[in-house]
């Protein structure tokens, strides 16, 4: 019995983002997992350091196009913990409607994508009609459906009109029957609780060990949620539970996510009740020399950011730390002792295909690596 | 809630809003995480920040005391940057600390895996996160 090493991405024709895998394989079965990354690395952390503190907002919202207003929220507090400057009431009810619109949007592109991955494309379609709403909310308040260019040090830009409000009762209303059909639809085809029950399995323990976060964490039984316990923007004043799932499969962190969606509307239409005053504050733009650290629960799960501050106007160091980053270590768990089959359901968004992969490295017992070609095999 | 942090080799522990700053010698800094591990049910690193600090590389250690941020700093001399590594404490740091030791050049001992995580293998000997890396 051969060990394989079998290579996966960084380009691959089912996957979307470029990240490379390498399973070790032995008859199937996959007994290990190595990670690469960086194949999307732009350098940001070290871009963060020659620009100043208000044109890093910018640069925050750039890392990614989904969580992209979690990331300037999340720069913002950090940096308004480094001035210690607190924020209006305000302020932090409408950057937590924007969040929640955000998680609302982001939970339904991947919805569409994982029903896409399981060749349930009249789902996809749906899901993707509906994100629609949600993204036609976020362009009347910002102006923009991606990076919404709505935060700023110390507040938010414009304040949120009173007939952005009345629209955003109107949308909630249009969408929660959506997503209630959504949960319905998921919940209840036999096709994909074929592909998702009890694949993928994290347990509990392993969960907490590879420290996971996000509805990862929170499908496996875990309750960690940092709207519940982190005491930022305006969750403190809201009523919710943070959703937990114990069973720790792929169905698990579907259900835990459908579930937010709806925990969303509710929190918006909590937060749409928005108290008076200003919005914003004036922001110092130099800094004293200190550091901080800002966290907070995004669609995928905890980001975290650590500023250190040096008295001048840009930082000395911006350190970001990605849900999808901290998950990766429970991958493996995920995985190993599974098979080869299971790496396109377990990862949602991949299919991979033996036949594609032109080469395989053969470990041979003495550890020499031997390349085997296609036309070999 | 106020944590009441006493451990040994750590002194001056500071305060700012919910979330804790202490200075760790990089001697008793595994003591240190064991003690917030087994004394005050810490089971989650949120991350491993390196901070090229001039004379030095500061290593951060993020880790989470009920619901608080505790942010141990560790001071490593430029020249000779080692630290051992917390991965069997925190199985989740595995990865942060491969990232510290190809973007800060710190030489984590012991590490399960190592190798590099973000830059290819073709990328020249430097490290992009110093200040005069890239």
């Amino acid at each position: 019995l051969h060990e394989f090493i079998f290579p996966f991405g960084p380009q691959h024709p089912a996957l979307k983002e470029p990240v490379h895998f390498k399973f070790e394989i032995e008859d199937e079965v996959i007994k290990g997992v190595s990670i690469r990354l960086g194949y999307a690395h732009r350098g940001i952390e070290k871009a963060f350091e020659s620009r100043d503190y208000i044109k890093n907002i910018y640069l925050s919202e750039r890392i990614c196009g989904i969580c992209s207003f979690s990331h300037s929220t999340t720069y913002a507090m950090t940096v308004e913990f480094l001035a210690d400057v607190s924020v209006p009431k305000r302020a932090d009810y409408i950057r937590t409607i924007l969040l929640e619109l955000g998680r609302l949007q982001s939970h339904m592109l991947w919805l569409g994508i994982a029903a896409h991955e399981i060749g349930f494309d009249t789902l996809f379609m749906y899901a993707w009609r509906d994100r629609e709403l949600v993204l036609s909310a976020i362009e009347k308040i910002c102006g923009a459906r991606i990076h919404y260019g709505y935060n700023c040090l110390g507040g938010v830009k414009r304040d949120l009109p009173g007939s952005a409000i009345v629209e955003l009762r109107s949308m909630l209303s249009a969408l929660r029957p959506r997503v209630l059909e959504h949960i319905a639809m998921f919940g209840n085809d036999s096709t994909v609780a074929a592909r998702c029950k009890g694949v993928g399995v994290l347990s509990e323990a392993d969960a907490k060990r590879f420290c996971a976060v996000g509805p990862t964490a929170r499908a496996s039984g875990v309750p960690s949620d940092l709207r519940a316990t982190g005491h930022y923007t305006a969750y403190d004043d809201l009523d919710f539970a943070p959703v937990v799932e114990k069973e720790g499969d792929v169905f698990a962190r579907v259900v835990v996510r459908l579930k937010e969606m709806l925990q969303s509307c509710d929190l918006i239409e909590q937060a749409l009740d928005l108290p008076g005053g200003p919005f914003k504050v004036i922001f110092p733009r130099r800094m004293k020399r200190a550091e901080a650290v800002g966290h907070a629960e995004v669609p995928r799960g905890e980001l975290f950011y650590y500023i250190r501050s040096n008295a001048t106007f840009t930082p000395e160091r911006v350190k970001v730390r990605t849900p999808t980053y901290a998950n990766f270590s429970s991958v493996e768990s995920m995985l190993v002792g599974h098979t080869i089959a299971e790496i396109p359901i377990v990862f949602a968004s991949i299919d991979p295909c033996m036949s594609c992969t032109d080469r395989v490295t053969l470990v041979g017992p003495s550890g020499n690596e031997r390349i085997v070609r296609g036309e070999d095999l | 809630m106020v944590i009441k942090l006493s451990l040994k080799g750590i002194a001056d522990v500071r305060q700012e809003g919910r979330n804790y700053f202490a200075a760790c010698p990089a001697a008793s800094l595994r003591k240190a995480l064991a003690r917030l591990i087994a004394d005050f049910d810490c089971d989650f690193i949120n991350s491993i920040s390196g901070v090229d600090a001039g004379a030095s590389i500061d290593v951060v250690y993020h880790v989470t005391v009920k619901g608080a941020v505790v942010s141990l700093t560790v001071t490593l001399p430029k020249l000779k940057p080692e630290v051992e590594s917390v991965s069997d404490l925190f199985p989740g740091a595995a990865l942060f600390e491969r990232e510290l030791m190809e973007m800060l050049g710190v030489k984590v001992l012991n590490h399960p895996t190592g190798g590099r995580l973000f830059l290819p293998d073709s990328f020249p000997n430097v490290h992009p996160l110093r200040k005069d890396g890239a």
